[in-house]
């Protein structure tokens, strides 16, 4: 739960900085608006703000797909995690073609897996410096499909080894994360996990399965 | 038979399309034929139904112009074909990688915008099916067949490490030498599906030929990708033997 508040901050604090630029750039267009100085205007408008615009609107595209989930924790977690990795100049998109309105598990066991998942992806991305986080939402006839994929190193252990409970990539007090996330969904009965390392990337696929009569 | 079919509505890419697939099966002499070339979805749809046993590719374009999307006609393609091999072919602009991908469980997608490297991407995509094809028809490679979403995943012996079975009742994670996957199933069954497999410990039913070490004092077995399953005092004797 902390973990989730700490997101929805975050989140929070994005959006605050975007109304604040926001409000820097029509302050800017109303001086050269006052001063009917058409000229500076399209100058200006093209030389910085149309730059930016594309880059927002980039950065908007590959999260677009967002106003998709309906489940405001889900989306809210995916959103800040994204917005996160995006701010480090990592290359992270999201995508989902059809409406995610429920899920059959638990919100908050699901908001923490997402953010163990996540948090874990962008960390391997961070120390490579390079690479891509694609997470995609896919609902099929009986189940949802979440798979969180990103680029990994070369020499990542074995999968085994990833999970257990004291391993992790940085030194002491750490790498707790994965081992609890897969408590959680071997517990769940219609939770299924899938993790294959192809290629120097790191693919986990949970498929949650409805539950009848829901 | 390897059924090859391509739906495109783009008469001009559609011929392209052809070429490529054609050359490829003369040159390779592959035991594959372009069965179906159309514009039309309903075509490919009403050839399946009037041949249930095809083993086909499909190369679809994903925008086709009709009722239905190159998405929806792959869907209905798996409910006869469950194993065929789909691969999109699209522009760019309609790119969401992961959707394709897993939606239908596509084997590929290819994108049109690079059109150097197409061929060569539908040549692998030929390959790969004809490979994929042979395992199946020979049963030279023994193959595990597990349901995983809506898809029917074959997996070969060799590629298993082991069985572990799961902390809920028919929750079995299989472990192979680069993938875990969970699944529904019961642990004491999967000792029956090959001889090379051996129920080494109540929730462990390890590959035989995939042991790397055996530890006896610690009573657990090292596998050729380091991953470790536990075995019983027991089994470890029936190991040796």
């Amino acid at each position: 739960m902390e973990r989730y508040t700490q997101d929805i901050e975050n989140h929070y604090f994005e959006l605050r900085k975007f109304r604040h630029d926001y409000q820097n750039i029509l302050t800017s267009l109303e001086h050269y608006i006052i001063q009917e100085d058409i000229h500076g205007l399209k100058t200006y408008f093209y030389s910085n703000i149309k730059k930016h615009s594309s880059d927002i609107l980039n950065k908007e595209y590959r999260l677009k797909d967002l106003s998709k989930i309906k489940i405001s924790p889900i989306k809210s977690i995916i959103a800040s995690k994204l917005i996160y990795a995006q701010d480090k100049e990592l290359n992270a998109s999201f995508e989902a073609l059809d409406t995610i309105g429920d899920i059959s598990m638990d919100t908050v066991l699901l908001v923490r897996i997402l953010g163990i998942f996540l948090d874990n992806a962008i960390e391997e991305l961070l120390s490579l410096e390079k690479g891509e986080l694609l997470i995609g939402m896919i609902k099929n006839a009986d189940h949802v499909l979440i798979i969180i994929q990103n680029t990994c190193r070369k020499d990542i252990p074995n999968i085994q080894t990833l999970q257990k409970p004291n391993f992790s990539t940085k030194t002491s007090g750490r790498g707790l994360g994965l081992s609890n996330a897969l408590e959680i969904i071997r517990l769940c009965p219609n939770v299924f996990l899938e993790t294959i390392i192809e290629d120097r990337a790191f693919l986990q696929k949970i498929i949650i399965y409805d539950k009848e009569g829901e | 038979m390897l059924s090859v079919f391509v739906c495109e509505d783009d008469l001009n890419q559609r011929t392209h399309l052809e070429k490529y697939i054609n050359d490829y099966i003369m040159i390779e002499e592959l035991d594959a034929k372009l069965v179906l070339s159309t514009d039309n979805p309903y075509d490919i749809l009403n050839y399946l139904k009037s041949n249930v046993h095809t083993r086909g590719i499909y190369f679809l374009d994903v925008d086709l112009k009709s009722d239905i999307t190159g998405i929806g006609l792959a869907s209905e393609i798996r409910e006869i074909d469950t194993i065929g091999n789909i691969v999109f072919v699209t522009t760019h602009s309609e790119l969401t990688y992961l959707t394709f991908l897993y939606k239908v469980e596509a084997m590929d997608y290819i994108i049109k915008d690079t059109p150097g490297s197409i061929c060569q991407r539908i040549q692998d995509c030929l390959h790969v099916a004809n490979k994929r094809y042979l395992n199946d028809r020979t049963g030279e490679k023994k193959i595990f067949k597990v349901k995983i979403g809506n898809q029917i995943r074959g997996i070969e012996h060799s590629e298993i490490m082991f069985f572990e079975s799961g902390l809920v009742p028919h929750k079995v994670i299989l472990h192979t030498f680069n993938s875990q996957i969970e699944f529904y199933h019961t642990i004491h069954e999967l000792a029956n599906i090959g001889e090379e497999f051996y129920r080494c410990h109540k929730s462990f039913v390890v590959n035989k030929t995939n042991i790397k070490n055996i530890d006896r004092v610690g009573k657990v077995i090292e596998m050729i990708n380091g991953e470790f399953c536990l075995a019983s005092s027991r089994s470890i004797k029936g190991l040796l033997k």
